[in-house]
């Protein structure tokens, strides 16, 4: 009965769509028309569907607050420590390293979702950062525009083949994610060069390492989120749908 | 490709190839700010405010007032009087000149790129455009409206993240269950601080 209703809301919206398109042919002044509805419905887009799936508020709000807690009484004093230690320069070497180790991962979900060029890229990256870059520390393929490609991972993947992003969830410690892709991330350690490494206690140091080093790169975006909010907990619910639409989307 | 843009904006209308384009705009713009903010002459930690006053006085009219508080209300708009939405509009242009005049002095060592130009219409464009540091690449875009003589900002997204629709979900949020007078009092009280 559903499925009935959704084709016959699909049919209609084709329709509707070739009405359109057939009149815009038409004359050159409707293409002014077409930008005009584009420009209300995105200022109205996200009105009236009431924002995200979130419904777990209640949950997510309470592990947001611990989260913020947190961050902010023992994440931050242990990084002032750190980024004082580690010059920037260094750091950067450390996410280059981790981002150009996770290859594997991109490439794998890049082919899931047949983007070719983007294995491509992805690829001519790893090379030349591996080999140019003293094994990926410095991420020398970064000015070369004709190799930049959006980060794929199995949560994209699972999108592309038509699974929605499920309810938002903020996990404690690590932060927000929604089911997809909270799934997704699981599925792609498995393909990640670092769940290879023995012993464990080395795999979960380095692992822990790279999560750290990433929070910390991101620990000044997530202040003026914060200081920039009315609503910090709504504010970083479409901060993190907005980018990953947009990763989604690329 | 080239060939076909090249021939598009043959096609043009003469009003969109003079100085006033979008991408000018924003670069004259932005190379305005990056000059104050790079200039020996505020070196010294007393000019600071100065400095800060001088890019203000870029940003003033960098920005369409009533196309962002539009914007940021969306639904809501049509329920503000418009006594208040007159109130609202220059409050809510001050924080957004706040949020974006952080965010210019934190990349102030980086290069701009930009990228392309989309006209949509006669009144409305978007300029993409990356900002390029050592370490890390950025995309930024500007969307645009043309309502009179000048191109205007009405939204800035970086990283995909549009700044309009974020607060536009947080004033959702504040509205649901506020007046329309208590957001307005929020927002007085965070452009003061």
């Amino acid at each position: 009965m559903n499925k009935r209703l959704l084709l016959l809301c699909l049919a209609l919206g084709i329709i509707l769509l070739q009405g359109c398109a057939g009149k815009k042919a038409a004359s050159s002044l409707n293409q002014d028309v077409s930008a005009k509805q584009e420009y209300e419905e995105s200022y109205d887009d996200a009105g009236e569907n009431g924002g995200y799936p979130d419904s777990l508020e209640g949950f997510n709000r309470g592990v947001f607050s611990f989260n913020d807690g947190f961050i902010t009484y023992i994440f931050s004093p242990i990084d002032t420590v750190y980024t004082g230690f580690f010059p920037p320069d260094i750091r950067a070497g450390f996410s280059n390293f981790y981002r150009n180790l996770g290859y594997p991962v991109r490439l794998i979900n890049a082919l899931l979702q047949f983007k070719f060029d983007k294995m491509a890229k992805e690829t001519a990256s790893f090379a030349l950062n591996t080999v140019f870059g003293v094994g990926g520390l410095f991420h020398i393929t970064h000015d070369m525009p004709r190799l930049q490609s959006s980060p794929e991972d199995f949560s994209q993947t699972l999108a592309f083949y038509g699974l929605g992003s499920g309810t938002y969830l903020v996990l404690p410690i690590m932060g927000p994610t929604t089911l997809r892709d909270a799934v997704g991330s699981v599925a792609d350690s498995f393909a990640h060069p670092l769940s290879f490494v023995t012993p464990d206690s080395a795999k979960y140091a380095l692992i822990g390492h790279d999560r750290a080093n990433t929070a910390s790169a991101n620990l000044p975006t997530y202040k003026s989120i914060k200081e920039e909010s009315f609503d910090h907990y709504t504010s970083m619910k479409d901060v993190y749908f907005q980018y990953r639409i947009g990763l989604e989307k690329e | 490709m080239r060939v076909i843009i090249f021939l598009l904006v043959l096609l043009l209308p003469a009003p969109a190839l003079s100085q006033d384009n979008p991408t000018s705009y924003i670069r004259a713009n932005v190379e305005k700010v990056l000059t104050i903010l790079t200039s020996a002459e505020y070196e010294a930690e007393t000019n600071k405010t100065e400095q800060l006053r001088q890019i203000e006085a870029v940003v003033d009219n960098f920005f369409d007032s009533e196309e962002l508080s539009k914007r940021s209300l969306g639904q809501y708009w049509k329920i503000f009087t418009p006594e208040q939405q007159q109130e609202f509009q220059p409050l809510f242009l001050t924080l957004i000149k706040q949020v974006y005049l952080k965010k210019s002095i934190t990349y102030n060592d980086e290069v701009v790129n930009y990228n392309q130009e989309i006209i949509k219409s006669d009144t409305l464009a978007e300029v993409h455009t990356t900002i390029t540091s050592p370490s890390l690449n950025i995309p930024i875009i500007y969307y645009m409206i043309r309502k009179d003589v000048s191109w205007k900002v009405y939204d800035v997204s970086v990283e995909n993240v549009s700044l309009i629709k974020n607060y536009r979900s947080q004033f959702r949020s504040i509205l649901q269950n506020n007046s329309p007078d208590k957001l307005i009092a929020t927002l007085r009280e965070k452009t003061n601080e």
